[in-house]
């Protein structure tokens, strides 16, 4: 219920910071007092968009409530920069048009195999039942009515069907035809009108088709511009509240924060043997549930991300983390030590995913906070990438991870890069490659300061972020405390929901939202939802 | 979880293959008045094209060497080098074109100091192409696969597959895709990394020939769902913006082109010898931390999917096929000795990069001379499948093919100069096999140093399958066919 509350005051204080001021005052600062503009230019076009497989599935789910179908195959999605359902990356190929052919042969098939539950009490030898049939069932795959030469165009494959198949093949090939057909496939936008909106809002929030009651709304015209006005709010404030939400915003999370490395994180079983094959996984839940914990309990608060330390933990990740008084396979919030643990990026499972078979990577820690914490890029990896020195050289000298990568990186050449990644990398150096907290690495103490310094002495501003940190515990704080950090994060919430990077003019506006949403990143996707970026065509 | 390693083949010789799109099951029939793969009157069996591509080799230990105590290879005095050396059963089907550089990643004007880049080397392999960027996703156009395979069907499907591509060893289909391309800035085609994928998409639905009118009918009711679809793309394109309605538009060529395949009735030759389905229950993107259970469900992998490749060319269900041999994680790594922390190593991705440093290391030498001889041994395997394939009128499936082994990388420093490629087979005659050919820097470069442009290799492989092209890649650096390859 708490949630249901936070996300509607989220809706309430933008509906707020529009009222009054209509559309323009977003740009101008409306939605957050800010006073300045993004300058010229407008915002991006929207580019064609098709069903992800996660999507294609969870529609094919809502068109036939009960159906159990057999399995089917669909071609992978293509992720880009990270997200799976960019426009970028759903060019269509051989094998995409290829397994939707096949999917909706299987599914048609499957739907027809009980006519009852298709057509309900009317024999599909009657042409009026199978009329009735396609006017309610065409819409539901078209997510908006049909228009008169659609209707009749579906109508009459279908009946020509019937004449030379029989009844059932007709209807179960007009089926076929709706689900191969682009505007089920696609989310053609030929006009952007409330059924256009409510499409693009139920991907975006449930990554599912819109149900009834927004199609309804749409139809009402309670969703047409100017947006901002209560029936928009009011559907998305009822969207959050269901379980669809909730499994699209876990999904969201997965993907900015790539948890799936967690999984595939590889270990030498000889020198860590208490990683055993169930760990990964353990690693990936504790993670995911506290992501969701924080999301919908602590209001999306970027500072709860980054600093809260409390964890669910079972029995064996309690070992991992040091810690006693856990028992069993349930998890369970736990309090860590908070000298030792602060937010997500002090997690074992992050810990573990960021590093190599053999040690720990600060490298790729200190990557992974600036690409998806600053949203800093990075040019790729150059020609000639020297292998790290082994922990303990051929003459037995052992050395800290730190000191390592200091040396192998001191050429000016690696520098170019390394310079602001390496310090970031060196705050988690408490953290080896399990994400044990330790405190010497090689028998040495651990240096985590990190500074990243731009020319003689002075310390590198990303945005209003300060990259002069103690450790992973203080750089999580400052790093929760930023704008810049809850701007990157609203960029990526921002590719999530409409499925392509941000122009320039969309990020100076994403800044703006951002620094209206009072360090939350529920009420930034909210805002998000609700502003000209998301909205952009509409009629 | 078990993987089991038993193959076992079902001779299906004289059967019609209906279908392979992927659709269900006895949706399509056989007629004796669809086109057969095959032009009526053509006895000679037709050239199939191979990529098999693979991982850096130690260039002073696969580099051929002199015979009869002379110290430098001759077009016809060469003997194998030592990494290539479990090759030697077939000499005679062997062509080394060495002394080849990619230079068109790093064109125009050899832009940077030496060949060689990362990712660019990857994607510039087949595409020959100046255009290049991994983190835009942009290749600078089709493969040689892609492009050959779409040029000899392009006046009508011949075979039910333009192009197949499957992985050995590999894991990660991103990362062994992006070698491939459909064009410039397109999707990368689909590699088959699971077997029993590959087999469910190519090889599960052959029926009888004569099997029952049901299966026509099924065919005749998906190409009116087709067609009608086909109707309806082009009706909304009408009402899009451009960019759109182009997409829309590749949609459409897709689905006509599926049409076409769904139309073809390949008719299988007596060598023919349809795959049993894999008993492959080991998922290949399964988690295990169990490193010996992983190496061996790539090895499973591994053969099955040469298998069915080996199959597919023979029942010519496609006649450009490429085998992507995995550049990380080499499927015998356990047993070749080696493990984590090795050289200082995490990995043979770390190794292949120290091998620009540190390869004249006695230990670290031996154990990359075994590797790529494992390597050498697997290519080996394949090529005797292909021999092993009787072609009607004469000659073996090797001997009607023309196979390139090559990768991206000469050392691991990325290194793309004097790359480790090899022709075998005889491609129908087309190709002069059993050879050793020097090119080196081609002098109209201004310059060059580093080798002789590998778009002239991509031309000839063009040309061999039948597709006269004057140019591929970067247009400015090709001449043509590399002279002396073809011939006989």
């Amino acid at each position: 219920m708490r949630t249901c509350q936070l996300f509607a005051a989220a809706i309430a204080s933008v509906s707020l910071a529009c009222s009054g001021a209509g559309d323009g005052a977003e740009l101008n600062g409306g939605a957050g007092g800010l006073g300045a503009t993004c300058g010229g230019g407008d915002v991006d076009n929207v580019d064609l968009r098709r069903l992800t497989v996660r999507e294609y599935r969870n529609t094919i789910d809502a068109l036939f409530p009960g159906v159990a179908f057999p399995p089917f195959e669909l071609a992978s999605d293509i992720s880009v920069q990270g997200f799976d359902n960019q426009s970028a990356g759903q060019r269509p190929s051989q094998d995409v048009v290829q397994t939707f052919f096949g999917a909706a042969q299987i599914i048609a098939s499957a739907a027809i195999a009980n006519p009852g539950a298709l057509l309900g009490e009317c024999a599909a030898e009657t042409v009026d039942c199978r009329e009735r049939f396609l006017k309610a069932f065409a819409p539901r795959v078209f997510r908006r009515p049909l228009d008169p030469e659609e209707a009749s165009s579906y109508l009459r494959f279908m009946e020509a069907q019937v004449g030379t198949y029989g009844a059932l093949h007709g209807i179960r090939m007009a089926i076929e035809s709706l689900l191969v057909a682009p505007e089920f496939l696609y989310r053609p936008e030929p006009q952007l009108d409330g059924f256009a909106m409510a499409t693009r809002l139920s991907y975006a929030l449930w990554q599912s088709p819109p149900d009834t009651e927004l199609l309804q709304a749409a139809a009402e015209g309670h969703l047409s511009a100017p947006v901002g006005g209560n029936g928009l709010n009011q559907q998305l404030v009822r969207m959050m509240r269901d379980p669809r939400a909730r499994a699209a915003i876990a999904d969201f999370h997965r993907q900015w924060l790539q948890l799936d490395r967690i999984l595939v994180a590889q270990r030498d079983s000889m020198l860590f043997p208490e990683y055993q094959p169930a760990t990964p996984r353990r690693l990936y839940d504790a993670t995911r549930a506290f992501i969701d914990q924080t999301y919908w309990d602590g209001g999306g608060s970027l500072d709860a991300l980054l600093t809260r330390s409390v964890v669910p933990l079972d029995a064996s990740l309690a070992v991992l983390y040091g810690l006693g008084g856990v028992s069993g396979d349930t998890f369970v919030p736990t309090q860590l030590n908070v000298s030792e643990r602060s937010g997500l990026l002090t997690h074992a499972g992050i810990m573990a995913a960021l590093s190599g078979p053999l040690e720990e990577s600060p490298v790729h820690r200190g990557l992974f906070v600036l690409e998806h914490f600053l949203c800093e890029g990075l040019p790729p990896p150059p020609m000639v990438v020297p292998t790290l020195p082994p922990r303990i050289s051929p003459e037995g000298n052992s050395s800290t991870v730190r000191a390592r990568i200091e040396k192998s990186h001191s050429p000016p050449a690696c520098q170019s890069c390394h310079f602001q990644i390496d310090p970031f990398g060196f705050a988690f150096g408490h953290y080896d490659a399990l994400g044990r907290y330790r405190v010497t690495d090689s028998g040495f103490p651990i240096d985590t300061r990190g500074v990243v310094e731009e020319g003689a002495g002075s310390v590198m501003m990303f945005g209003d972020f300060r990259a002069d940190f103690k450790d992973a515990i203080d750089l999580s704080s400052k790093l929760a405390k930023s704008q810049r950090v809850l701007s990157c994060v609203g960029e990526n919430l921002f590719r999530f929901a409409v499925g392509r990077i941000a122009s320039d003019v969309e990020r100076c506006e994403l800044e703006k939202l951002a620094l209206a949403s009072n360090g939350s990143t529920q009420t930034l996707f909210a805002r998000i939802l609700s502003s000209r970026l998301f909205r952009q065509g509409q009629l | 979880m078990k993987a089991s390693t038993r193959l076992r083949d079902v001779p299906f010789a004289r059967r019609s293959l209906i279908r392979g799109l992927g659709l269900t099951a006895a949706s399509l029939g056989t007629s004796g008045t669809r086109r057969t793969a095959r032009a009526q009157g053509d006895s000679s069996p037709p050239t199939r094209l191979i990529l098999y591509l693979d991982g850096s080799h130690f260039q002073d230990a696969w580099r051929p060497i002199g015979i009869n105590g002379a110290p430098m290879p001759t077009e016809f005095g060469w003997d194998f080098g030592e990494a290539h050396r479990p090759l030697e059963p077939f000499r005679d089907y062997a062509l080394y074109p060495t002394g080849l550089a990619m230079l068109s990643i790093v064109f125009p004007g050899l832009r940077a100091s030496q060949p060689g880049g990362h990712p660019e080397g990857e994607m510039g392999l087949l595409t020959g192409a100046s255009e290049v960027s991994l983190t835009q996703r942009l290749h600078g156009g089709p493969s040689i696969d892609q492009f050959i395979g779409k040029q000899i069907n392009k006046d009508g499907l011949v075979t039910r597959f333009p192009t197949l591509a499957a992985a050995v060893g590999e894991n990660f289909p991103a990362q062994s895709a992006v070698i491939l391309s459909a064009g410039r800035a397109q999707r990368i085609p689909s590699i088959h990394i699971d077997p029993l994928d590959f087999y469910q998409k190519v090889f599960a639905d052959y029926l009888p020939a004569n099997n029952s009118g049901s299966a026509d009918l099924m065919r005749e009711q998906q190409l009116a769902v087709m067609g009608f679809a086909r109707d309806r793309y082009r009706a909304l394109q009408t009402r899009l913006g451009k960019s759109d309605a182009e997409r829309l538009a590749v949609h459409l060529d897709l689905i006509a082109d599926l049409e076409r395949r769904l139309k073809v009735d390949v008719k299988m030759a007596g060598s023919c010898v349809v795959p049993s389905k894999p008993n492959y229950d080991t998922c290949v993107t399964c988690l295990t931390q169990d490193r010996k259970l992983i190496e061996a469900r790539h090895v499973v992998q591994s053969e099955y999917n040469v298998r069915q490749m080996v199959a597919a060319l023979a029942c010519d269900l496609t006649r450009v096929a490429v085998l992507n041999c995995s550049p990380y994680e080499h499927p015998r790594q356990s047993s070749l000795g080696y493990k984590p922390g090795d050289f200082g190593t995490n990995n043979l991705h770390e190794y292949d990069h120290l091998t620009a440093t540190r390869r004249a290391e006695p230990a670290f030498r031996a154990f990359g001379i075994r590797m790529n001889q494992e390597r050498a041994k697997a290519l080996a395997n394949f090529l005797q499948q292909l021999k092993d394939v009787p072609q009607a009128g004469g000659g073996n499936l090797l001997d009607h093919s023309v196979v390139l082994w090559c990768g991206h990388i000469g050392y691991g420093d990325h290194q793309s100069w004097d790359l480790p490629w090899v022709l075998f087979g005889k491609g129908g005659g087309a190709i002069k096999s059993g050879r050793y050919l020097n090119f080196g820097p081609r002098p109209d470069i201004p310059g060059n140093t580093w080798g002789w442009p590998h778009n002239d290799l991509l031309i000839t492989l063009a040309h061999t399958m039948g597709v006269p092209v004057e140019t591929f890649g970067e247009p400015s650096l090709c001449r043509g066919p590399l002279p002396g390859i073809r011939g006989g």
